[in-house]
């Protein structure tokens, strides 16, 4: 087995009296999909957002690429994720004000690409996920389905390797979803992303190459990891 | 599943014989069991008793008869009032998985293990019934394989329930 992109060790985060995560450890595969399951507060969403560097933990550490996260500069860790990471939430978190296209070119334009290559690259991405037709409208306008396939574009369009998905689904009907996650999973695969997928849909589980289950803030073994 | 009505929505499509009838049953639900080919003439028998198909070709091309039956117009009707009629959502039926866990607190057996270990075997089936959805041809094969994936989802959802009381319990105790 090649080294994990992703490791944490004895990871712990508090929220006030709440311990989200009582020392989780976990390590992920390059190219690996895998779902985060577990029931409600079991800490699925802080291990994730921990994992991508958002929230830092109290205690234990995170490692990318074999490198401990704590140990970059603030920085540095802001262009990890900018350029490393793509998240994306369960209801997408597009800018309002902003159409499709101008949503999708942010993390470039961000990063100080040129305009006209980010507006390009843009639309490039709308277009392999079946949604060119609404590069000038603005979220507001868009079904559920339509903006998180914008937020997809949008995290994918920095070319990361870990892609972190929060119930990408969640908020969609099952129809939409299936083909949200389908899109989501072929681009992964074929561009060899990492996936990390939060996720309490089962359906979603399935389509994980393996499974961590999380249960009152720690790793449960027990619990029918398939 | 009424198979007798299944087989006279195939005959609506036009004549067909017994093999036709349980080859076209088979392939239009690949997750139910096959339909034996007993069955398949024990239920043509019936309904030609009961006027809703009638046999219109008997052929003997050196093997051993084959008839063909066509629905009749009381049959289609038959198959119409059926199709627009709700069924009842049932009684619970409890089914062999909670016969075992059911069982296994009384004995103080290791319920929670079993439902863990039966959550991956479900979880492994919605993996390939997953797998074959993806794949799916057509629409027809994507909403029966849709209903095979949603009650697995249920059974799982129950299990995860399941656990979660017994272990409940478990922590009273």
């Amino acid at each position: 087995m090649s080294e994990p992109i992703l490791r944490a060790r004895g990871l712990r985060k508090a929220f006030g009296r709440t311990e989200a995560l009582r020392g989780v450890s976990v390590e992920i595969q390059p190219g690996e999909i895998v779902a985060v399951t577990g029931p409600s507060g079991s800490g699925k969403s802080t291990l994730l957002l921990t994992l991508a560097g958002i929230l830092r933990p109290e205690s234990g550490e995170v490692l990318y690429d074999g490198a401990s996260l704590a140990d970059l500069g603030e920085d540095a860790r802001t262009k990890l994720r900018r350029r490393q990471f793509g998240v994306l939430l369960q209801f997408g978190h597009l800018v309002p004000e902003l159409t499709a296209v101008q949503n999708v070119a942010l993390p470039l334009l961000l990063e100080k690409h040129d305009r006209a290559a980010s507006r390009r690259s843009a639309l490039g991405w709308l277009e392999r996920l079946g949604v060119d037709g609404l590069a000038d409208v603005l979220p507001g306008e868009m079904s559920g389905g339509e903006m998180q396939r914008v937020a997809l574009a949008r995290a994918l369009v920095t070319g990361p390797r870990v892609l972190f998905a929060d119930e990408p689904t969640g908020a969609l009907d099952t129809v939409s979803g299936d083909e949200v996650l389908t899109v989501l999973l072929a681009e992964a695969k074929q561009a060899g992303s990492t996936v990390l997928v939060v996720t309490h849909d089962n359906r979603v589980a399935a389509r994980a190459d393996r499974e961590i289950v999380l249960r009152d803030g720690a790793v449960d073994d027990t619990w029918g990891a398939a | 599943m009424s198979v007798a009505h299944v087989l006279m929505g195939v005959l609506a499509d036009g004549p067909a014989h017994g093999y036709d009838l349980k080859r076209e049953h088979d392939d239009r639900f690949p997750a139910a069991k096959p339909l034996p080919y007993g069955q398949v003439y024990a239920t043509i028998g019936r309904l030609e008793r009961d006027g809703l198909v009638e046999p219109v070709e008997t052929t003997r091309d050196g093997g051993p008869e084959k008839t063909t039956y066509a629905l009749t117009d009381q049959g289609r009707k038959e198959l119409d009032d059926w199709l627009a009629e709700t069924e009842p959502a049932g009684p619970y039926v409890a089914d062999e998985l909670v016969r075992k866990v059911v069982t296994a607190l009384h004995l103080g057996a290791d319920a929670a293990g079993f439902l863990g270990r039966q959550r991956a075997v479900h979880l492994a089936h919605m993996r390939e019934l997953t797998a074959q959805q993806d794949a799916a041809p057509d629409v027809d094969s994507g909403v029966v394989i849709d209903h095979a994936l949603f009650h697995l989802d249920a059974d799982l959802r129950w299990l995860e329930a399941a656990a979660a009381r017994v272990t409940h319990r478990k922590d009273r105790v």
